[in-house]
Parts: C-alpha cells; sequence; structure tokens
C-alpha cells in the first residue's frame, strides 16, 4: 500500500502498456487491487501523455465506476487518480465532468473527516469546474456554485499540514480570473494565512511557490487584499524570494510584486523601504524566459513617478537594459519594455526624459510605432504623448520638446499625423494617443513647433476628427484645437493658426458640435465652449 | 425613527444633535409644508413635478426623475493632472494670514471606486526644503461615497456646514438633504465634489509645523479644473482656503495630458 502515500516515489516510466494492466486492474473483482491500481494511476500519471494514455484505454470510465461504489477506501482512491489526472488537462476535465453524476459524488467528499480526502475532492471539483457543462439539469452544480463549495474548505486546508503544501496551488487555480471569489478568499482570511506561510523557517519551496502564487492572484486586482498584505509584514519575506534558487519560486515572487504594485496608492505603500530594486533587476536577466517576462511587467509599475523605488532603479540600470529588450525578438518582452518606457516617462523631470532619448534611438521609435503587434505600436505612441508633456518643475519645457523634434530629425510631426489620419485603419486608441502627444506639443512647446504641425497638414485631419470621431477622439481634437488657437504674449502667431484652422473647417466644425450639444458629455462640451471662444476673442481682436 | 413634534424641532432649531439624522431633519424643516417627510414623492407627483432647471431655485427631489449616476469624466481630474495654487493659513496666535504656496499631483484615479490619490509639494514660508506629503480622496459620486463624511470627526452638521461654503453646493442642497447625502444632479453638474485626506509625510518633515489631522472638502469647476478645497481640522475651529489651478506653466493654451497604465 506504498502508493497510498502522497510522498511516495513517483514512478516515472510507467509505460503505455503498465498504464493499460493498471487500468484493466481497475476492475478487478478484488478490492484491494482496484484500491491499488487507482492509486498507483493518482502518483504514476505524470505527464500529459501518461494522463491521455490511461484515458484513452477507458481508464476514466474505471475510475468514475470506482467512485460509484459505496466502500469508501475505492472511492477515496479514485478521487486520487482522477485529481491527479484532472490537473492541467482540459481534454480529461471535459471528459470527466461531462459524465452524469460526477459533482453529486464528489460534493460529499468536501465534508470528510479525512483533510486529504476533502483536500482531493477540492482539488477534483477545482479542475472540472471550468470544464461543467454550461447548462447543467442540477442548477446547484453551475460552475460557480462548484467553486464556491470548494473555497471554504480549501481556506480551512491551509491550516492543515498534512495537505498544506499543495492547497495554495489549487487555491490559485481556483481563483484565477474570478474577482468575487477572490474577494470571497480574502474574507475566509486566505490572505493573512498564506502570509503566516512566508514567515516559517520551515516554509518549503513547493509551499513557498504556491503561497507567492496564490497571494499574487489574490492581490492582482484587489486594492483591500494589498492593503492586508502589506499589513502582514511579509514583503520583505517575498523580495527575498526574488533571489531564490528556484525559479518557480523566483517567478511568483515577481508577480506578488507585480500584484502589490498595481495602485499608486499600495505602490507606496508596500515598496517603500524595501530594497527590490537590485533582484528585481537580476529578474530581468534571469535564465528563465518566463521570469524575464514577469519581472518585466513589473518594472513597468516599479517606474512610474510616484514610484518609491523608481531611482533606486534607475541607478540598477534599467534605462539601458530596458532599451536593449525593445528590440528583443520574444513579443511579450518587447510589449513589457516599451511599457515600462512609456511609464518611466510619464510625468518624469527633464533630466529622466533626456535620458530616455539619448538611449533610444529615434530608429527604434520609428521601428516600435510599426511593430508586428498593435500593443507595442500603442504603448509606443503614448510614450512620446508622455514625453512631450508639459514639467511641474523649473525645468523648461520648451527645451524638452525642441529636444524631442531634434531627437526625431524632424519626422516627429509627420509620423504623429499619419497616425491621427482618419482615412487610416489605425485604431482608435493609438489616434487618442499620437493627437494627446500633438495637443502636448502644442502646448508645452514653442511657437514654431505649433506652426510645424500646422505645416505638416494637421488642419484638415483635425477638422474631420471632430466631423466623425469618436468622444474620446474628438475631446483630444479640441484640447489639440484650444492649444493652437489660444492667445498670449508668447503666442503672437495664433492669429494666423487660428485663420489657418477656420480654412480648414475646423472652427465650422466646433460651431456644428456646439449646436449638437446635447449629444456630447459634459467634458466635450466644456471644451468645445473654450475652443470656439478662442476664435470668437480673435474675431474681435480683429474686426 | 420617530419624528419629534413640530415644536420640538423648533426648540431643538438648526441641527438635531449627533445622533438622529440631521440631513434629514434638515429636509423636512426646509419643507413645512410637507407634514409628513415619507410622502413626499408622492405629493409631488400629484402636483405634477417637473425637472427644476439647474440655474433656478433650489433642486428638489423627484426620485423618478432623477438621474443618480455618478459625475462625468472630467478632463481635469485624470491621474497625471497637476495643479498649482496655495492655501491660505489663518494663524490664530498671529492672527495674521499666510498663503503657502503648493503643487499637487493627481497620480491615481479610480472612477469605478469613486477613488483618487495624489501628492502635495508644500513650500512654507520659513523657506526650508518643501514638505511632501501623500493624500487621498474620495469622489461624490452616490455609488461610493455621498456628502456624508462619516469618519475623521465629521458630523452631518459640519458636513453640511462646510459644504455649504462652496457657492454652487447652494443650489443642490436641499436635494442632497432629502437623499440623505446623495444627488440627484451630478452627473452632468457644473462642479465636482470630493474630499481630499492627506495620509502621510514623503519626505521627512518633521519639524515643518505642518498638520495632516484634517482633511478637505473640495469643489472642482469641470469648465475650468480650478479646484476650491476647505480645510477642517477636528483640534482647531479655523478653516484654511486651498485653491488651485490646473499648471499650464503660467499661459492660457498650455494644458498637457498624460497617461500611464499598470501591468
Amino acid at each position: 500500500m506504498v502508493y497510498q502515500s502522497p510522498a511516495a516515489p513517483k514512478a516515472h516510466a510507467l509505460t503505455t502498456d503498465a498504464l493499460q494492466r493498471l487500468v484493466v486492474l481497475l476492475s478487478s473483482d478484488n478490492r484491494s487491487v482496484a484500491e491499488v491500481a487507482a492509486r498507483v494511476l493518482a502518483r504514476g500519471c505524470e505527464t500529459p501523455e501518461q494522463k491521455l494514455a490511461v484515458a484513452d484505454v477507458g481508464g476514466l470510465g474505471g475510475l468514475l465506476r470506482l467512485m460509484s461504489t459505496e466502500e469508501l477506501p475505492r472511492r477515496e482512491a479514485a478521487v486520487d487518480a482522477l485529481a491527479t489526472l484532472t490537473s492541467g488537462s482540459n481534454d480529461i476535465s471535459r471528459r470527466v465532468a461531462d459524465s452524469a453524476g460526477v459533482t453529486a459524488q464528489l460534493l460529499p467528499l468536501l465534508k470528510s473527516p479525512s483533510a486529504p480526502v476533502r483536500f482531493l475532492a477540492a482539488c477534483c471539483l477545482t479542475n472540472l469546474a471550468p470544464a461543467m457543462p454550461s447548462s447543467s439539469a442540477q442548477p446547484s452544480q453551475s460552475a460557480e456554485d462548484i467553486r464556491r463549495a470548494v473555497l471554504p474548505v480549501l481556506a480551512k486546508l491551509l491550516a492543515e499540514p498534512e495537505v498544506r503544501e499543495e492547497v495554495p496551488h489549487v487555491l490559485s487555480r481556483l481563483l484565477a480570473n474570478n474577482k468575487e471569489l477572490q474577494a470571497a478568499a480574502a474574507d475566509a482570511d486566505a490572505v493573512s494565512k498564506l502570509a503566516g506561510f512566508l514567515r516559517r523557517e520551515d516554509c518549503s519551496q513547493r509551499l513557498k511557490e504556491g503561497t507567492l502564487h496564490a497571494l499574487s492572484t489574490l492581490c492582482a486586482d484587489r486594492e483591500a487584499s494589498r492593503r492586508l498584505l502589506v499589513d502582514a509584514e511579509v514583503v520583505g519575506a517575498i523580495v527575498r524570494a526574488l533571489d531564490d534558487t528556484s525559479p518557480q519560486v523566483r517567478l511568483s515572487a515577481c508577480a506578488c510584486v507585480r500584484s502589490l504594485s498595481r495602485s499608486a496608492k499600495s505602490l507606496r505603500a508596500s515598496m517603500v523601504d524595501q530594497d527590490v530594486a537590485a533582484p528585481l533587476f537580476r529578474c530581468l536577466s534571469d535564465a528563465d524566459r518566463e521570469v524575464r517576462v514577469i519581472a518585466s511587467a513589473t518594472l513597468c509599475n516599479l517606474v512610474l513617478d510616484f514610484s518609491p523605488v523608481k531611482q533606486a532603479m534607475l541607478s540598477a540600470g534599467c534605462l539601458p537594459a530596458l532599451v536593449d529588450l525593445t528590440s528583443s525578438p520574444d513579443a511579450e518582452l518587447r510589449l513589457n519594455a516599451v511599457w515600462a518606457l512609456q511609464n518611466l516617462v510619464y510625468t518624469a523631470s527633464a533630466e529622466v526624459r533626456s535620458a530616455v532619448c539619448s538611449a533610444l534611438s529615434w530608429r527604434a521609435v520609428v521601428d516600435l510605432t510599426n511593430d508586428m503587434q498593435t500593443d507595442v505600436q500603442e504603448r509606443a505612441l503614448n510614450m512620446l504623448r508622455n514625453q512631450c508633456a508639459n514639467i511641474l518643475d523649473k525645468d523648461d519645457p520648451k527645451k524638452l520638446v525642441q529636444q524631442l523634434l531634434q531627437w526625431s530629425c524632424g519626422e516627429l510631426f509627420g509620423l504623429l499625423i499619419s497616425r491621427v489620419d482618419a482615412a487610416a485603419s489605425h485604431p482608435v486608441s493609438h489616434r487618442v494617443h499620437a493627437l494627446y502627444a500633438l495637443c502636448n506639443i502644442a502646448g508645452a512647446g514653442e511657437e514654431d513647433s505649433r506652426d510645424g504641425m500646422l505645416a505638416a497638414g494637421l488642419s484638415p485631419h483635425l477638422g474631420r476628427l471632430l466631423r466623425e470621431g469618436s468622444e474620446d477622439v474628438r475631446l483630444a481634437a479640441v484640447w489639440t484645437v484650444i492649444n493652437l488657437t489660444s492667445a498670449g504674449e508668447a503666442r503672437p502667431g495664433a492669429a494666423k493658426r487660428v485663420a489657418a484652422l477656420r480654412e480648414a473647417c475646423v472652427s465650422a466644425m466646433l460651431a456644428n458640435l456646439s449646436q449638437r450639444s446635447e449629444e456630447l458629455g459634459i467634458d466635450l462640451r466644456e471644451r468645445v465652449k473654450t475652443a470656439l471662444d478662442n476664435f470668437v476673442a480673435h474675431d474681435m481682436f480683429t474686426e | 425613527m420617530s419624528e419629534p413634534s413640530f415644536l420640538l424641532r423648533n426648540i431643538l432649531g438648526g441641527w438635531r444633535r449627533s445622533t438622529e439624522s440631521a440631513f434629514e431633519a434638515a429636509a423636512t424643516q426646509h419643507q413645512p409644508q410637507q407634514p409628513c417627510p415619507g410622502t413626499y414623492t408622492d405629493a409631488y407627483n400629484r402636483f405634477g413635478a417637473v425637472p427644476v432647471s439647474l440655474a433656478g431655485r433650489s433642486l428638489q427631489a423627484n426620485e423618478e426623475l432623477e438621474d443618480l449616476s455618478p459625475p462625468a469624466s472630467c478632463t481635469f481630474l485624470q491621474a497625471g493632472q497637476m495643479f498649482g495654487g496655495s492655501q491660505r493659513v489663518s494663524r490664530l496666535e498671529c492672527s495674521t494670514e499666510e498663503d503657502w504656496p503648493v503643487e499637487v499631483r493627481v497620480e491615481d484615479v479610480n472612477l469605478g471606486e469613486g477613488t483618487l490619490c495624489g501628492s502635495s509639494t508644500w513650500h512654507l514660508p520659513n523657506g526650508k526644503l518643501p514638505v511632501v506629503t501623500a493624500w487621498e480622496g474620495e469622489i461624490i459620486d452616490n455609488v461610493n461615497h455621498t456628502f456624508v463624511t462619516h469618519k475623521w470627526g465629521a458630523t452631518q452638521q459640519s458636513d453640511l456646514k462646510h459644504w455649504s461654503k462652496f457657492d454652487h453646493f447652494v443650489p443642490l442642497r436641499l436635494n442632497v438633504l432629502q437623499r440623505r447625502g446623495r444627488c440627484g444632479y451630478l452627473r452632468d453638474y457644473s462642479h465636482i465634489y470630493m474630499r481630499w485626506k492627506e495620509q502621510c509625510f514623503l519626505d521627512a518633515g518633521e519639524d515643518s509645523g505642518l498638520t495632516i489631522a484634517g482633511f478637505y472638502y473640495v469643489c472642482m469647476r469641470r469648465s475650468t479644473g480650478e479646484v476650491h478645497g476647505i480645510y477642517v481640522d477636528p483640534q482647531s475651529t479655523s478653516n484654511h482656503h486651498l485653491r488651485l489651478q490646473p499648471c499650464t506653466q503660467g499661459e492660457a493654451g498650455s494644458q498637457t495630458f498624460s497617461a500611464f497604465q499598470f501591468r
């Protein structure tokens, strides 16, 4: 009966032939033989190929028959094997879920006095839930109902030393992409229980990996859970796990730091006083690709201007590393790199923005705006938009805009206007970022840059976008018009630009919009008013 | 809750004290023609109520016609928006007023949860290094937050007293009273109301003399992005007025817009 123990040695080399014999034994009249056969299958099927082999020779049917027997030991052995076979295999999960009555047999086992049995039943049900037929004959057995039944059982099992090591892994699977259940898990104290493991000296790598992964899932979208995790005072342990010898632990630790850094409030509270920069920077060049991907995604958040570790990340050398990654053949790494650069220059000092111009060639920017992935293009345009925005401190934004124009060797307007073009088939979000980049240059730059974008042919596009754009596009277009037409001592060319925009029917389009103002949101209505006022002010001045 | 007699209401005068709903009590006081507050909707319907113009008299509650949706988005209330301005500080001990220059950054806005957060950089008159504070805000959106603060030492009476200091709150006042803190006109209203509360000092600003014990009632004008905040400190009777303009480098037509996304 050695295979009954989860600690039993895994039989790596079970051949298809051996598996086939075991499946036959499941139907043995000898109860013990059938039970042992199921236990051996539970321990012996590791690879997807082995699992499919068992399924293909009728193993699922044999196990389900075993499940429906009256005797508990045989049923438990069957659940053990089913938990193994359904883990990580959607195909097998679907085949099991399709068989009548399986959940009805599993649900009572959640109340078993034996912790391992409760765990295996919870594991099985977690695997089956996504595969449940959508129109179940019994309404109490919908995927959501099953998950809700499993959650409290798993939460309690976190306190059972016998099965604890595997519970967080199953919990992560149960909670994936399910915000309601994530909130319910936090209410069931899951965050603090999991955090408790990270404080223990005897936390194995397997437990640590599962715990960090489950915490990253719990905190991915929920501010209250992030708060709980910070209050549990384990952020130091999470950061130390970035240097763990196991790549799976490093990966889960990165994911956890990422989840903690996904709001300004939590980013500030969790990362302050943490030496996260150096270990995270090391993860950027980890031997494991998955670690590199999640580390670069995490970096996107940590380089924001309100991040307490932004300066430390820069000092660690993240800028040249990110610039290198923008030309990576790996699409995910490229996206994360340009995303991080976009966030790095967001409301950043002139110094940081100049450093990005120096480190990243204009040619590379042009390549990014033409990347195979539209997401990469969008982030690159958003980066340009942020580069052109005003700076609050004494640094002169005009100089910065000048530098950008030089950086692009005069190509910036052409590139942005080609993305604004309503006749081209660019996604709306690209158009919005390109428009705001122009809007920002018009706002922060000097007269020659305002005149420059009109000379480059922007005016007719503005008219057309005001006529047919979505609310977002119109808003960006109207702000661009406002920045181009506002008068002031430093803006002697405003009258000329007003004339040019009127020529391109921009003022007529604005007047038209204001007549249909009940169709517009209040924000756009207000801006249309301001833009029209700018035109009227010039009329009064010239008449 | 049983209604006190009209006489008792008059004796109590103004606002009822703490335990009872001042908002509800005030609503009934403002409507002497409505003897029973539970039936005012019916009464309105009988008289064939029509939507009240935003410009004219007080806006009254009409549950069937009103829209309790949150304020529509506003360009000036976005992550990345910066403001410059000052806080007028009245000091009791020297009976003078000082203006403290301040720069404010909005760092994160979550309209779904009606929250925002940001930082403020204070330039204190003593000329030392600026003091930076982090703050969190709540948008009065009828969903997550109402005009009733329910914390930070505020009472319903003090809430109403301070909100009423904003000129453009006055037309909403009766509606807010009738709805016990919510308001039927926020979506397209000319102003957006918030509360901002400083959470901590980001730079070691000990001995700055600055206190962050209180919080701000905040009103933002949609059309211009101007912000007026009233700082209320439970320990102090004097209020400080914060006035901010969107940062445009001192020039009209210099409004710029950054954007970021968490990953």
